[in-house]
């Protein structure tokens, strides 16, 4: 039992030659996104893999293709043994529960018109499980979990400080129940006391509710923190996949070298 | 930018065609037959068929459409109902006319608007700035007939000082030559007045907006910060940039001015196509009342690519941006 | 500065309440009618008993342009109405669908943008050959929405392209309440500032209309019909003229006041 469990969990999800490449006229494309060349990679469940890479390395590129945003060009993005595509047209609304996210910017990412409580009632709402009448009693507790207050309830997003709403978002993304979370630079828009009382949070999500995080950021140094393994990322290609200290310690490729030494000095 | 250019100009035709199909289904909203307006009732039957087959009204939708579409590009707007003359040559006559009465309010207008936005920004945030702000806005809301009326009511009938309707005086034709043009620039005076009046509201407005987003722009508070003049910064860098609000201001005024052209001709008597629809409007003339309709929008299509390709020319961001 | 914009605010609001509450319950208190003909009275001038003067048919001006407000309110505002119900959806799908199906729907905006609008009305009105406030209301309201719905298909566009509507996509929110919940409401303050200004501008174009002779037909009086009523008589009876102007002026003036206000606040 338990060995076939580990068979079915060696690859959660993975990504086999994925590219996207931009061949209409440039002035239909609305923003620069980028090219992926190649992409091949594999993550285990509850296993934390970070992204490393500066910006426009096509590392938001692959968090939206997992989440559906946007479509490969070629190539095939295999979840739990099924593949993206027919998962997106048949079993959308149930891949919806399994994948969530968090973005970078967490006030952006909260509907700016609607109160806190109607945003975290939104999911459970889709889940259908819980009876309404549950539905202030399974926030609370969720709320509580993640340290926050329930007078935040009654706010709107704007009146969120970064590190609430940013929890917010996490809220969100959990009441769903997912097995995948993808974490685009979640980071980067807080200072970096915030910064760290977020990535322990991830941390402990990861370890206590086992699940699988996808983590994406240019920040170097939170890799020990957050990561098992990390691909590094540059110019739409995937140069060099490993656990973290074995990347950290003995990295092959020469950016990466560049990129650890650049990290030293900040 | 050549690309910008022809997609542009693409998207023109594209709109005139549109245009086309249109400009003649409408009249296919009407009820009852064209050939019955206008005409004697006593008149047979026979005359009435007679009159389909001249107009062609017996012939299939699609070969009307044809026949129509061709004469268009031969310059041939079919006969007006009601005076049986080529539309053209109606076309031919009240084209200039029109012309005469818009150019010269146009240009007032923007020349207008843009002092009068350069003032609001020289003394930006000033008892005169906010002056200039409610006044725009009051003579934005006149609507240009009443003003019309008040100021034929003042100027022509009360004090005798200008003429109220018709282009030129009766004795035009005894007049020198520098009677004449004086003649003719009377006659032009209220008009020009009332349609560049109530229009300069908008330019006006637009061109301060224009200009108050440059202000506020980086390297105008570098320049500040470089210690230039107020003015100077205004001048030598501000106004460069004005061209582009202008450009567009004066491109997307083109469909108000037809608009407002419309009723002040008819109320000066004037003799330009605005007129024409109305008192065609009146007669239920269908084929002056497309073609007017239909040239009017081609000249805002062409009015609106002018000033698209302009601005591609002066200003090299916007053929980056995909526009609607 | 703000002090100002606050006082013309107020003023704006007291005198088109003003208008609006005499034009509603003026007519239930005046004794003149505004139809019925004395012509022993023609051409009087304003007084006690004929504030604004009467036409050449005896008729009360004041009474007149009481009546003709309610009309040429209600007309501005359904058509007002009328074209938001068109233009808002229409923007909506245009904007949030994208690709081929905003190309087409744009060129259809881009196509009645570049007939001028009045002349369009005038065109249709006149070809339609119907002059009831219905068919005037329906006319101006079909071709008026162009605007709107650029506005809203222009805005959805950026917004759909938010953060936060890609996160509500995958919270697995359904397109239909994201573009009812997520999207319209944070598009609403633009619209309801370009429906004020549609509001006053409306009242213009109708009133030209009127007074042309294509709107709204004597002698159910309408702003515009009255002002040509007074048209040959400019010295001699200029206040058939003068007052039903001077109540678009007004109505329209503090309109576009109101207007402005609400877009600066959003702004700021």
């Amino acid at each position: 039992m338990d060995s076939r469990d580990a068979q079915k969990n060696k690859a959660e999800l993975s990504f086999h030659d994925v590219c996207i490449n931009f061949n209409f006229p440039a002035f239909l494309r609305k923003k620069t996104k980028a090219v992926l060349h190649n992409i091949n990679f594999s993550i285990k469940a509850g296993e934390s893999f970070a992204f490393i890479g500066e910006s426009g390395a096509g590392k938001s590129t692959i968090g939206k293709i997992i989440l559906g945003l946007y479509k490969p060009g070629a190539g095939k993005v295999i979840y739990q043994g099924l593949s993206l595509d027919s998962i997106l047209t048949t079993k959308l609304s149930w891949y919806r529960g399994q994948c969530q996210s968090i973005f970078q910017d967490p006030k952006a990412s909260l509907s700016p018109k609607m109160k806190i409580k109607e945003l975290l009632t939104e999911p459970l709402i889709l889940m259908k499980s819980a009876a309404k009448a549950d539905y202030d009693e399974i926030i609370r507790i969720q709320l509580e979990k993640l340290g926050l207050k329930p007078v935040l309830l009654q706010r709107y997003p704007h009146q969120l400080s970064g590190g609430e709403a940013q929890r917010i978002c996490i809220v969100r993304a959990l009441l769903r129940n997912p097995k995948i979370l993808i974490c685009d630079e979640p980071t980067s828009g807080l200072d970096i006391s915030t910064e760290f009382e977020i990535i322990r949070l991830l941390k402990s999500l990861q370890v206590n509710n086992r699940l699988t995080l996808l983590f994406m950021t240019h920040n170097i140094y939170l890799l020990p923190h957050i990561a098992d393994n990390v691909g590094i990322m540059y110019k739409g290609e995937l140069i060099e996949t490993g656990p973290v200290a074995k990347i950290l310690n003995y990295p092959k490729h020469v950016y990466t070298q560049k990129l650890i030494q650049s990290s030293r000095y900040n | 930018m050549r690309t910008y250019i022809l997609k542009r100009i693409l998207s023109g035709i594209l709109l005139v065609i549109g245009l086309l199909l249109f400009t003649f289904f409408l009249v296919r909203l009407s009820p009852g037959n064209p050939a019955s307006i206008g005409y004697d009732p006593l008149k047979s039957s026979q005359s009435m068929s007679r009159l389909e087959k001249v107009w062609g009204l017996d012939q299939p939708v699609h070969t009307q459409f044809y026949a129509w579409v061709t004469g268009i590009l031969h310059g041939d707007f079919g006969r007006s109902y009601s005076n049986h003359k080529p539309v053209t040559e109606l076309l031919k006559q009240t084209i200039p006319n029109t012309l005469l009465l818009t150019v010269p309010a146009l240009v007032i207008q923007v020349v207008v608007g843009i002092l009068l936005g350069l003032i609001q920004i020289i003394r930006h945030n000033t008892w005169l700035d906010r002056f200039i702000s409610s006044f725009t806005l009051f003579i934005y809301a006149i609507p240009a007939f009443w003003l019309a009326l008040i100021l034929i009511m003042l100027f022509s009938q009360k004090f005798g000082w200008l003429p109220s309707s018709q282009m030129i005086s009766f004795s035009y034709d005894s007049l020198s030559l520098w009677q004449k043009f004086l003649d003719r620039c009377v006659h032009l005076l209220l008009p020009v007045l009332t349609m560049s009046l109530t229009s300069i509201g908008i330019t006006s407005r637009y061109i301060r907006n224009g200009l108050v987003d440059i202000m506020d722009k980086t390297y105008i508070t570098a320049a500040r910060a470089r210690g230039l003049s107020e003015k100077r910064i205004i001048f030598k860098h501000a106004l460069r940039n004005t061209l582009v609000p202008v450009i567009t201001v004066t491109g997307q005024y083109f469909p108000v001015l037809i608009s407002s052209s419309v009723v002040i001709e008819l109320i000066f008597s004037w003799p330009g196509m605005g007129r024409l629809v109305v008192l065609s409007s009146y007669a239920r003339d269908y084929p002056v009342i497309i073609a007017c309709t239909f040239l009017m929008a081609v000249f805002v299509v062409l009015g609106t690519l002018l000033a698209d390709i302009l601005n591609a020319i002066v200003d090299p961001r916007i053929r980056l941006q995909e526009k609607v | 500065m703000n002090k100002e914009k606050n006082n013309s605010l107020i003023f704006s609001v007291i005198i088109l309440s003003i208008i609006i509450l005499s034009v509603l319950l003026g007519p239930l208190l005046l004794n003149q009618d505004p139809v019925s003909q004395s012509l022993q009275n023609a051409y009087e001038k304003p007084s006690k008993l004929h504030w604004f003067g009467t036409d050449k048919f005896g008729r009360d001006i004041f009474a007149r342009v009481l009546y003709g407000g309610r009309i040429s309110f209600l007309i501005a505002l359904m058509s007002v109405i009328l074209s938001m119900f068109i233009g808002i959806p229409y923007g909506l799908i245009s904007g949030y669908v994208g690709q081929k199906l905003d190309a087409v729907l744009s060129w259809f905006i881009n196509l009645f943008m570049a007939v001028p609008q009045f002349l369009l009305i005038l065109v249709v009105i006149a070809v339609i050959d119907e002059n009831t406030v219905v068919w005037v209301i329906l006319i101006i309201g079909l071709f008026s929405w162009m605007d709107v719905a650029r506005l809203v298909r222009n805005q959805t566009l950026s917004i759909k392209e938010l953060d936060y509507i890609l996160a509500e996509r995958v919270i697995g929110v359904s397109q239909l309440r994201i573009l009812l919940r997520h999207i319209l409401p944070n598009l609403i303050g633009p619209v309801v500032v370009s429906a004020t200004l549609m509001l006053g501008n409306v009242i213009l174009i109708e009133s030209a209309l009127s007074f042309i002779g294509l709107g709204i037909q004597p002698p159910t009086p309408s702003w515009g019909n009255i002002i040509n009523d007074g048209r040959h008589v400019l010295i001699d009876g200029w206040w058939i003229s003068v007052f039903p102007g001077a109540a678009i002026f007004l109505s329209v003036l503090c309109i576009h006041f109101i207007g402005e206000y609400i877009q600066e606040k959003q702004i700021i």
